[in-house]
Parts: structure tokens; C-alpha cells; sequence
């Protein structure tokens, strides 16, 4: 275990160091430039701010610096707030990106395991059917449709919780559904299809034969073995979660970091742009990384390869 | 999950009376917390390296320059008491207010201002404002980095109090420039003890103005202004608190707004149909103006004046400012902004008094026929060309609906291009664009801030247009009848119409904002340049 | 007892043909081939029966209707005819154009001085565009954009895990670690990217949705081809002496015709969504184009005053969505020999 999982962080560490590149070059084929007023400044001046970000440098030596400073988590100073630091601006707003993040997914899976297992459980009957489209309709709805309409209905008009904000539990409620919704189908649709599986294995129906009940054989045998794969999907609906999140954050004016990446693309802020690039990367390598781990560890059938 | 948030509030509320009984001030009782929003994140408190009109407003609360601008709009003697003017109009010399304080107790003196001056143009600050220094002696010259020493820019401490300016030439826009950010004092000690860090949160920055800075972290989305005891108005500031949020979608906006959670919000057009007949409904002008370039360079059709004219003459500019951009915009006849700056000669609006009748109005078959001539004379059979614009949802709005203008056009076929802010600049930049759609914001209130783009020298003359009389006529502005201002503005408006007439560039409309502010809030200014709002004299009961 | 079992006469035989073996084995159902099988199990599957027809409408009015929906019809703008509420002819409730001011019910079309004979199904927009043909040709942008995205994603996914899968070794090893690599990349990073660089528009929209979406294929591909490579079929060819190319071609691509059917019954939907989401970012689709995605995103600004701009295509989308969803279970179900029942 110990040795795979050194392994995988040799990978994610040249994985790194790939995508640092790559966004390095990208940023360098980009147009515009990020800054204000550029035709105002004298010659010496926008040399003395190209001299400040290090952009007076040979490209390659400009690469070297990056690359290694971005290895220690230093991505160099914003262009749009003068003197932050990035990894600062990042680290600010990171925290209630994440909160929303788990709590998205806590409540997606949930509750998508219940009407996954509901389903299941009536599996061919009308309520699977209703089931089915309900989960479907979380994929099958843009996150933005759904937050717009929560806040409206139930922010506004019914005046249930918060419209928008960051200030307290209370707040982060709507954002939550609007952000879980996705997880939810998700997890519904692969806990039904497993539970139907599982249902009709062999060991259930020796325990039907033993004469456990109904529910015993559903809570005990059947929903307990259909969760351990579940894990594997919590990698893919990260990615998910950080895609939705910008929608999401710009909506309910969260202060996280999906909508400071749409900004940093607006204002041209490559420091930004790719400093939030190579953490949410990061993140979701660690994400999937993690996953595998606890994957190995609760399923006996897999062994991690060493 | 019912009715979670009132019972929060009222929780809050109960504890926040039963802990602060007594010791409510009368003002603090009296005077009600105001809940402004803003539609882009503050970057930066730094008044040499601010960039935006976000960080102007957020600037100006927390600062005073020599000049403020009054609940009229006349831009009046604030940190100065007294002004000596020469007889050439080259040396100034301000007299401060007595006793002028910063909020952490230290004096302000007119050191302040010179460290403050002297660090916006030294060019390695690399203040992205610091053209607006251009005029005081010897600014230029330091910028570039032609004169080294800091110390012979036009500015100087000849006591604790007293202030001279002087200038290379006299500067008509000098009072109002005055009143912006980067002029502003610094305190060199606090400035320097936060280093680097100086205003980039709320614990690095320094108030010599109506409010002091709190809750920012430098990239929060929220911060609050907190009255600053120490101002020496002090007493006609009468908000104890200011809470401002940053709200990017207007639906949010309206919706906090309806809900009592906002004083303010921005309204997007389909909003404003339903709001306009409210009392909260209001219309800020912003002294801004939307305009087409046409590149000459690039698209050979262009250089023709009866084809530059067909294409202003075809854009139904009434239907553009009532029915689609519906609240926040007015139909421009000329390429100055309206609410800018009054002709002395008339007394009335400039860009009013300058517009020429018949001149950028809609006349489709005038239009026609101009465009068939004009075609005619430049030898092509059609016109294809791309329009170039931003790609958020206004502007897609615009494009849209002057795209569909030229659709009526015989021979003409416009495409449009949207790419991000920062893109669509550089590419006008790069004059790698057919037709630009431009706005341009006025630095200080006079006409040159605008007239001056396009003389043929500018480098914001995108479109390449020329005209010797033009220049003529601005370059007489600036020099020659500089001290005498009926003499200029009669140039400035024959610039003007010269422009327009030849449709060098084609107006489109003057931005304004819609909004919905609460009745209860008083006195509040708003500035067509410079900082959008000030709170100094607002008040909500 | 005997007597009785002695009643059996020579009549009550039959020859029993030669080919005795074959009848004794006949399974009691047709012969079917795996196509007509998944078919028929298809038809059992009401939810994904019902979802096929109605792709088939929904491709069928998108892609019919290009005489009456095209970029031409759709921007023509008449500023008249603003914001109005859906309209048909007859009288039925919720299609009179009529709209609410002040508690009041008022006809929209009179109040905009238009003759009774100006009709739009599903509206119009701020600029007076009708919005059924808007919503026809968003509706057929959104399908092109994804039908060139999963064409590509096809193109990479089945080349990339064929040759994966097929190589083994060190090759199998080194593709592998670039699919992780590629898949530890937040798409929307590499989209957003992606789309700064080069020209917005239909095709670099699809692209960028195809370049961050074909691992999946890839990799089912990859162990089918790595489970097939194991097989008798296969190392009967490959005595016989066939190319790899062609065993590819020949025999591996139609074994994995089903898992690529029900992986692109996934991709096309995700690639519509995609796009929708992009268009919030102002990254889709450009204007005055449509699609899916900009219409919602046009309507979500709009809901609280003119609420069938959302819905409208809401429901398209929905609609769409839930099908090819139902569909794609269906056919993996159908495809899946396990499930037979």
C-alpha cells in the first residue's frame, strides 16, 4: 500500500509538472494584455512592470523560475490586485469553495443513495419510472436554470432562506442543492443499477432462503455491498462540482474560487489564471488519489497493484 | 428549514439590543447602516496603483484631495483651504486646512501630498494612472525616466501647510483631476512600514477621508467603510457603517434588493421596464460613450466619408437606447458625453450645444444612397466586415441589434466577434479589427478628455481617421486660447462637429447606469468622472 | 395393466426424421442475430422505446425545419414585437398572448398595436426574434455541436484505446499514464483555455468538449479490445496470418459496436449540457447564433418577467437530456447479455 501510494504521488508530481508547462506556454500564445491603460505608459515604465512580474527574461529562463516556484506553491503576484500574491488570493478563497464542495457531495450522495435504492428496491414499477426521471432531471437541467430558480422561489418568494451571501450556515443551503443536484443522479442512477444487480446474485437469494426479511436483506446485504463502488464515482463528480461551482458561486455571490477564475480570464490575469489552474488540478488528483486508496481499503476483492 | 433565516435574524437582533443597551449613540440610532453593492471586485486601495473606477470610489471614501466634488457636482476646495492662482496660470499655491488629520492620529501635512505625487510618478511604482500627472512640471519627464530626480516634479512643500503645484502648461482639467485618487496624500511612514503590502487590505491603508476602510482582505468579495472620526468634516458625515457586497449577477442584485437585503442594485434592461415607474428608479449618468470605430487602415471602403457617414446615418439610435439597452443608455449625436462639462459660450451641456442637427440620426434612405455613392467613389462592390466587441451579455446585446441595423444595408455584411475585455483591447490596440465597438469614459470633465483620442497622432485613434483642421483646432485649445475658455470651447466645439460631420467615428449611445437605490438614502453624489459614488454627505433615516 | 399398454398400435409412431439432434436441441425461441436481440429487448424497454421516438422527432423537426429556421429567419429582428408571450390561433388557455400588468390580464399583441393574425407558438425575444424558430435552430446547433463532438471524441477515444489495448507492454503503459494525466485536468480549465486561444465558434466549441471528454472512451475500449484480445476468434485470425489493422477493422470494432453505442447515447447529452454551461460563461456558442444553451441562459436573465423564455427551452433541453439518458440505459441493458430475460 504504502509503496502504491508513493508511486501515485511520483505520478501526480509529474503530472504537475506537465500541466505547469503546458499552461505556462498557453499563456504565453494568449493576446491581450493584462495591463490597464497600456498605451499610457512610457516605454520605461512597462519595462519596469514587465521587470517586476520577471517577464524580461528569456522565455525559458521565465519558464525555469515558474516551474520551480510553482512546485513550492509560489505563483507569483497578481496583475489585477496589485502586490497579492496568488497563492494568498487561492488560500483566501479556497475555504468556502471546498465547505460547498463536501457539503455538495455529502447531500448528493445521500440522497441519491436513497432514491437510488427506493428505486431499485420497486424495481419496474411506476415509482422506479418516476425514480428514473427524477434523477435524470438533476443531470438533465443546467445548474445555473436550478439556481436561478431556488433563489427566486424559495430565497425570494417564499422567503424560506438566504438569497445570497456568505454569512452563516443558512447561507450555504440553497447553493448546496443547486450544486448536489448533479452528485444526486449520479449516485441514484449507479446505486440502482448495482442494487438490481446485486439483488439478483446468489447470496441474496440464500439469504432470502434463509428467511430474512424483507428490509434485512435490502439494508444489510444489498445496499451494503452496492456502496463500496460508489467511491469510485466521488473522482468524476469533483470535476463536476468544480465546473458547477463557477455558476454557482457567481449566483449566490459566493467568495470562492470559481468566480475568481472567471474574473482572472475576464481582466487577463495569467498569474491567476494559472495558479488556480494548477490547484484545481491538484485538487482533483488528490481527490482521485484518495479514493483509491479508501477503495483498496474497504473492497477485500481489490488489491491496490504495488 | 421554514422561516430560518428571520429567526436567525430576529436572534441576532435581540442579542445585539440586549448587549449594546445604553450605549447606542444618538447618530448610530438615528443613522441607519447603508448596503451599497458594486458589480466588480475591489483589487486594489493603493491610490498610485489603483486601476479601476471600483477602486476609485472605494479610494475616494477613505481619502480627500485638495478638491472634492459637491452634492452639485462643482468641484470645491476640500483638504485646501485656499488657493493663489498666478497671473500666467502656471503656479498654484494651496493653503491646507488647519490641523488636517490621518485616522491613525498622525498630522497630515502637505508632505504628505508631495510623497504621495512623487510616488505615483516615479517610475518605478509604475502607476497605470500617472498619465493624468502630464502638464505638471516636469511629470513627463520623470515617467519616462528622463529625469531622475523625484524631487523637481512640480510639487512642493513649502511648509507644513502650504502647497505649490506647478505646471508646463496651464491645465483647464486641473480642478478636477485634482479631486481623483492618485492625487491624493500618502503618509510616507505608514507606507512604507506596510511595504509591499501597502493597500492591499484593509490593515494597510490610511484614511484622510469620510470613512475608514475595514473588512477587506484584499480580495473579498465585501468590505465595509466605517466613519473616520478624525476627518476634519467629520460632522457632516453622518452613516456610521457602509456594507458593500459584490454582486455580478443583476438577477441577485434585484432580488436582495426586493427582499431589504441591498440599499442599491443595477437593473438590467428587461429589469427597468418593470422598475422605471417605482420611486427607487434612477438613472446615473456616467459620462461615457459607446462608439464604432471604422479602420481605415484595414478596410479600404472606410476611407470613404459618404461610406463612413451611410454607416452612422443606418443605426437607428432611439430605438437602440429606449427599446434594447432600455435604462442605460441615451442616443449619441456626438462623440463627447453628455452630463460632462457646460459651454461657457451657451451655458448649456457641451455635447448638446455641440451636436449639429441632422448629423448622426437615423436615415436609412439617406443611408442608402450615401452608401451607394460612397461605394462607387472607393471602386468596391461590397462591404464585408466583422464588428468587433466584448463578450459579455450587454455588449452581445449591442451587437446584435447594429448588426441587424446594417442588415438593411444593400451591399454591406457584418459579422460579429466577441473576445474578452482585456482581448478586444489589445486587438484595437493592434489595430487588427474591421469595427470596433469602444467605450470610452472621461478622465476629467472637459471635452479634450474626449476630443483628444482622435487626433491624428493619438494612439487611441484606432480607426485611423484624420483631419488637419481637427488637429488644428485642438492643438489652439490646448495652447493658445488655454486661458481664455470662451476661445477654446468654441475650437473644442468646432472639433466637435467636424468629427461628427465626417464621421470619423460613429456615436452610438452615452452609457448611464439604471438603478434602483432606496428612497431613504439622502444626499448621496454619484460623478460622471472619477469615482462613481460618494458617500461623504449620504445618509439613510 | 399390460393389456392397456399393449394399445399402442404402429399408427401411433412416427418417423422420426435424421436429423433427430437438432430438434431435440431447438431452443423454443428464434434464431436471432445479436442485433435483432438487443432490438428486441429494446422494444421491451417502454422508457427507452418511447425516448428513441422521441429523438427521432426531435432530430427529424431540427433538421427539416432549415428552410424555416435558419441563421437568416432567426435574426430577423422586429423591435415591434418585443417580449411577447406565446400565441396560437384558437383559443386555448395559456397560448393567447395575453400577459400580466397590474393584476390585469391584457393581450400582449393588441397592446403592441399588432394585426390578430401575428402568431408566435412560443413567443419572441427582446429583439422580437421568434422563438419557436430559435428554439428549432438552437435546438439543431446543439445537436450539431455534440454530434461533432462525439465524432471526435470517437475518432481519438477509439483509436487511442485500440491501439492501447492492442499494443500492450510498454506502449499499453505509457498511453495509460497520459490518460490519467489527461483526466486529472479539470476540463473546464483546459476548455476555457482551449477557447481563448483559437476563434470561438461551433467547431473549436466541439473540439473542446471532445479533447476533454474521449478518455472515457479510451478507456472502455481499451479492455474490450484487452478481453477480446484473449479470445479463440482472435488468435484464429491472427494464425491466419491477418494484420493487426485488419483484425482491428474486421473483427474487434463490431464486438465493440455496443459499448460504443451506449457511451455515445452518454457523450451527446453531456455535450449539449456542456455547451449550456458554457454559454453562461459567455464561452458558447457565438451570437446571433443559437443554441440550447444561450437560449436558457437569454431566458434564465429574463424568468421573473418573461418566464416562457426559460421554460421554453428548458424543457427542450430536458426533454432531450432525459431520452438519450433512458436510451443509453436501454440499450446497455439490451446490449448486456446478463440481463436476458
Amino acid at each position: 500500500m504504502f509503496k502504491y501510494v508513493m508511486k501515485r504521488l511520483g505520478i501526480i508530481v509529474f503530472t504537475l509538472i506537465l500541466i505547469i508547462s503546458a499552461t505556462f506556454f498557453l499563456m504565453k500564445l494568449m493576446p491581450g494584455s493584462p495591463l490597464a491603460n497600456a498605451e499610457r505608459l512610457s516605454g520605461d515604465q512597462q519595462r519596469l512592470i514587465e521587470a517586476q512580474y520577471g517577464l524580461d527574461k528569456p522565455l525559458l529562463v521565465q519558464y525555469w523560475n515558474y516551474l520551480v516556484n510553482a512546485l513550492h506553491l509560489d505563483f507569483g503576484t497578481s496583475f489585477q490586485f496589485q502586490g497579492q500574491p496568488v497563492s494568498t488570493l487561492i488560500a483566501q478563497r479556497i475555504g468556502p469553495s471546498a465547505q460547498l464542495g463536501i457539503q455538495a457531495i455529502v447531500f448528493g450522495v445521500i440522497a441519491g443513495i436513497g432514491l437510488g435504492a427506493a428505486a431499485a428496491v420497486r424495481r419496474n414499477t411506476k415509482t422506479d419510472t418516476a425514480l428514473s426521471i427524477l434523477a435524470v432531471l438533476g443531470i438533465s437541467v443546467p445548474s445555473f436554470v436550478v439556481a436561478a430558480l431556488l433563489q427566486y422561489y424559495i430565497g425570494l418568494k417564499l422567503d424560506w432562506l438566504p438569497i445570497a451571501g456568505w454569512e452563516g450556515f443558512a447561507y450555504t443551503i440553497l447553493p448546496t442543492i443547486a450544486l448536489g443536484l448533479q452528485p444526486l443522479a449520479i449516485s441514484a442512477r449507479f446505486i440502482r443499477t448495482e442494487m438490481v444487480e446485486v439483488m439478483g446474485s446468489d447470496y441474496i437469494e440464500l439469504a432470502r432462503a434463509k428467511g430474512l426479511s424483507r428490509s434485512e436483506i435490502v439494508w444489510k446485504h444489498a445496499l451494503r455491498n452496492s456502496l463500496i463502488p460508489l467511491v469510485t464515482l466521488i473522482g468524476p463528480m469533483a470535476v463536476n462540482l468544480m465546473t458547477g461551482s463557477i455558476v454557482i458561486e457567481q449566483i449566490f455571490t459566493i467568495p470562492g474560487i470559481g468566480s475568481q477564475f472567471v474574473n482572472s480570464i475576464l481582466t487577463n490575469d495569467y498569474p491567476v489564471i494559472m495558479g488556480t489552474t494548477i490547484v484545481y488540478s491538484m485538487m482533483l488528483m488528490v481527490v482521485l488519489l484518495i479514493t483509491d486508496v479508501v477503495y483498496g481499503l474497504i473492497d477485500p476483492r481489490i488489491r491496490l497493484a504495488d | 428549514m421554514k422561516k430560518l433565516t428571520k429567526n436567525i435574524a430576529l436572534l441576532s437582533a435581540g442579542l445585539a439590543t440586549a448587549g449594546a443597551l445604553g450605549t447606542v449613540s444618538a447618530d448610530a440610532a438615528k443613522y441607519k447602516t447603508i448596503r451599497w453593492s458594486q458589480s466588480d471586485i475591489l483589487s486594489s486601495m493603493d491610490p498610485s496603483k489603483t486601476t479601476t473606477n471600483i477602486d476609485f470610489t472605494a479610494i475616494t471614501a477613505t481619502g480627500d484631495g485638495l478638491y472634492r466634488a459637491n452634492q452639485k457636482g462643482d468641484f470645491v476646495l476640500s483638504a485646501a483651504d485656499s488657493v493663489e492662482e498666478s497671473e500666467d496660470g502656471l503656479t498654484n499655491t494651496f493653503k491646507l486646512k488647519p490641523d488636517l488629520k490621518w485616522s491613525n492620529g498622525d498630522p497630515l501635512t502637505a508632505h504628505d501630498f508631495v510623497y504621495g505625487w512623487q510616488r505615483t510618478n516615479d517610475p518605478k511604482t509604475a502607476s497605470q494612472y500617472a498619465y493624468l500627472y502630464s502638464g505638471i512640471n516636469n511629470a513627463d519627464a520623470i515617467q519616462k525616466g528622463d529625469e531622475k530626480d523625484l524631487s523637481k516634479l512640480g510639487v512642493k512643500a513649502l511648509d507644513d501647510q502650504t502647497l505649490q503645484v506647478e505646471l508646463e502648461k496651464p491645465m483647464p482639467q486641473l480642478k478636477s483631476i485634482l479631486a481623483n485618487a492618485p492625487f491624493f496624500p500618502q503618509n510616507e511612514k505608514f507606507v512604507k512600514h506596510a511595504g509591499k503590502k501597502y493597500g492591499t487590505a484593509a490593515k494597510y491603508t490610511l484614511s484622510s477621508g469620510p470613512y475608514k476602510m475595514k473588512k477587506w482582505s484584499g480580495s473579498s468579495d465585501t468590505y465595509t467603510l466605517v466613519k473616520n472620526k478624525n476627518y476634519y468634516d467629520a460632522d457632516v458625515v453622518k452613516t456610521p457603517k457602509i456594507k458593500m457586497a459584490t454582486v455580478k449577477e443583476q438577477n441577485t442584485g434585484y432580488n436582495l434588493y426586493k427582499s431589504n437585503k441591498l440599499d442599491y442594485t443595477t437593473l438590467s434592461p428587461e429589469q427597468v421596464k418593470k422598475a422605471k415607474n417605482t420611486k427607487a428608479y434612477r438613472t446615473i449618468p456616467e459620462a461615457t460613450t459607446a462608439y464604432l470605430q471604422l479602420n481605415e487602415k484595414k478596410v479600404k471602403a472606410f476611407k470613404n466619408t459618404k461610406v463612413r457617414q451611410a454607416f452612422s446615418y443606418a443605426i437607428d439610435r432611439e430605438t437602440f437606447a429606449d427599446k434594447i439597452l432600455t435604462g442605460s443608455a441615451t442616443p449619441a449625436k456626438t462623440f463627447t458625453a453628455t452630463k460632462l462639462v457646460k459651454d461657457p459660450n451657451t451655458g448649456k451641456d457641451f455635447a448638446k450645444s455641440a451636436a449639429v442637427k441632422g448629423v448622426n440620426t437615423y436615415n436609412l434612405k439617406k443611408a442608402q444612397k450615401l452608401l451607394k455613392q460612397g461605394m462607387k467613389e472607393a471602386g468596391v462592390k461590397k462591404i464585408k466586415v466583422q464588428m468587433l466587441t466584448d463578450d459579455t451579455s450587454g455588449a452581445k446585446r449591442s451587437a446584435q441589434f447594429v448588426q441587424s441595423q446594417y442588415e438593411k444595408l444593400d451591399g454591406v455584411k457584418v459579422t460579429i466577434k466577441t473576445v474578452p475585455f482585456k482581448q478586444r483591447i489589445n486587438l484595437s490596440e493592434k489595430r487588427d479589427f474591421d469595427m470596433v465597438v469602444s467605450l470610452w469614459g472621461a478622465d476629467y470633465a472637459d471635452p479634450s478628455t474626449f476630443l483628444d483620442l482622435y487626433k491624428s497622432d493619438s494612439s487611441f485613434n484606432e480607426g485611423g481617421w484624420k483631419n488637419e483642421e481637427y488637429d488644428q483646432l485642438l492643438d489652439d485649445a490646448a495652447n493658445k486660447n488655454v486661458n481664455d475658455p470662451k476661445a477654446r470651447f468654441k475650437d473644442l466645439t468646432k472639433a466637435e462637429q467636424i468629427l461628427d460631420k465626417e464621421a470619423g467615428l460613429v456615436p452610438l449611445y452615452y452609457r448611464s447606469q439604471a438603478a434602483l437605490q432606496r428612497t431613504s438614502i439622502k444626499h448621496m453624489v454619484t460623478n460622471t468622472s472619477g469615482a462613481s459614488f460618494d458617500w461623504k454627505w449620504a445618509y439613510k433615516k | 395393466m399390460a393389456e392397456q399398454a399393449t394399445g399402442l398400435t404402429a399408427e401411433g409412431f412416427d418417423f422420426i426424421p435424421m436429423d433427430r439432434a437438432m430438434t431435440a436441441e431447438k431452443i423454443d425461441r428464434p434464431a436471432l442475430s445479436f442485433r435483432q436481440d438487443a432490438w428486441r429487448r429494446l422494444k421491451k424497454n417502454k422508457g427507452a422505446l418511447v425516448s428513441f421516438w422521441i429523438l427521432i422527432i426531435v432530430f427529424l423537426f431540427a433538421f427539416l425545419s432549415v428552410p424555416y429556421a435558419n441563421p437568416k429567419t432567426t435574426s430577423h429582428q422586429d423591435v415591434m414585437q418585443q417580449n411577447l408571450p406565446p400565441k396560437l390561433p384558437g383559443n386555448i388557455p395559456g397560448l393567447r398572448g395575453e400577459t400580466v400588468v397590474d393584476g390585469e390580464k391584457i393581450d400582449a399583441y393588441a397592446d403592441a398595436g399588432l394585426p390578430k393574425d401575428v402568431y408566435h407558438p412560443f413567443g419572441t425575444d427582446e429583439f422580437g426574434r421568434d422563438l419557436f424558430k430559435r428554439v428549432l435552430y438552437g435546438t439543431r446547433v446543439s445537436l450539431e455541436v455534440a454530434l461533432i463532438a462525439a465524432l471526435i471524441d470517437l475518432v481519438i477515444g477509439i483509436t487511442f484505446g485500440m491501439i492501447s489495448g492492442w499494443m500492450g507492454g510498454r506502449v499499453d503503459l505509457v498511453m495509460q499514464r497520459i490518460i490519467e494525466i489527461v483526466s486529472s485536468i479539470p476540463n473546464l480549465v483546459v476548455f476555457v483555455l482551449l477557447i481563448l486561444i483559437m476563434k470561438p465558434g461551433m467547431f473549436s466549441i466541439a473540439l473542446g468538449i471532445a479533447l476533454t471528454s474521449w478518455v472515457t472512451m479510451a478507456r472502455l475500449v481499451r479492455a474490450d479490445v484487452l478481453s477480446a484480445k484473449e479470445q479463440d476468434y482472435i488468435s484464429a485470425a491472427r494464425t491466419l496470418g491477418s494484420s493487426s489493422w485488419w483484425i482491428g477493422l474486421k473483427h474487434l470494432l463490431p464486438n465493440m459496436s455496443s459499448t460504443i453505442i451506449v457511451q455515445l447515447m452518454f457523450t451527446i447529452p453531456s455535450a449539449i449540457f456542456f455547451e449550456a454551461l458554457l454559454s453562461y460563461m459567455g464561452l458558447g456558442i457565438p451570437v446571433p447564433m443559437a443554441s440550447l444553451g444561450t437560449l436558457l441562459n437569454d431566458g434564465q436573465k429574463v424568468f421573473q418577467f418573461y418566464p416562457y423564455q426559460l421554460i421554453i427551452p428548458a424543457i427542450v433541453l430536458s426533454v432531450i437530456m432525459i431520452a438519450f439518458n433512458l436510451l443509453g440505459d436501454g440499450l446497455r441493458d439490451a446490449f448486456d447479455p446478463r440481463t436476458r430475460d
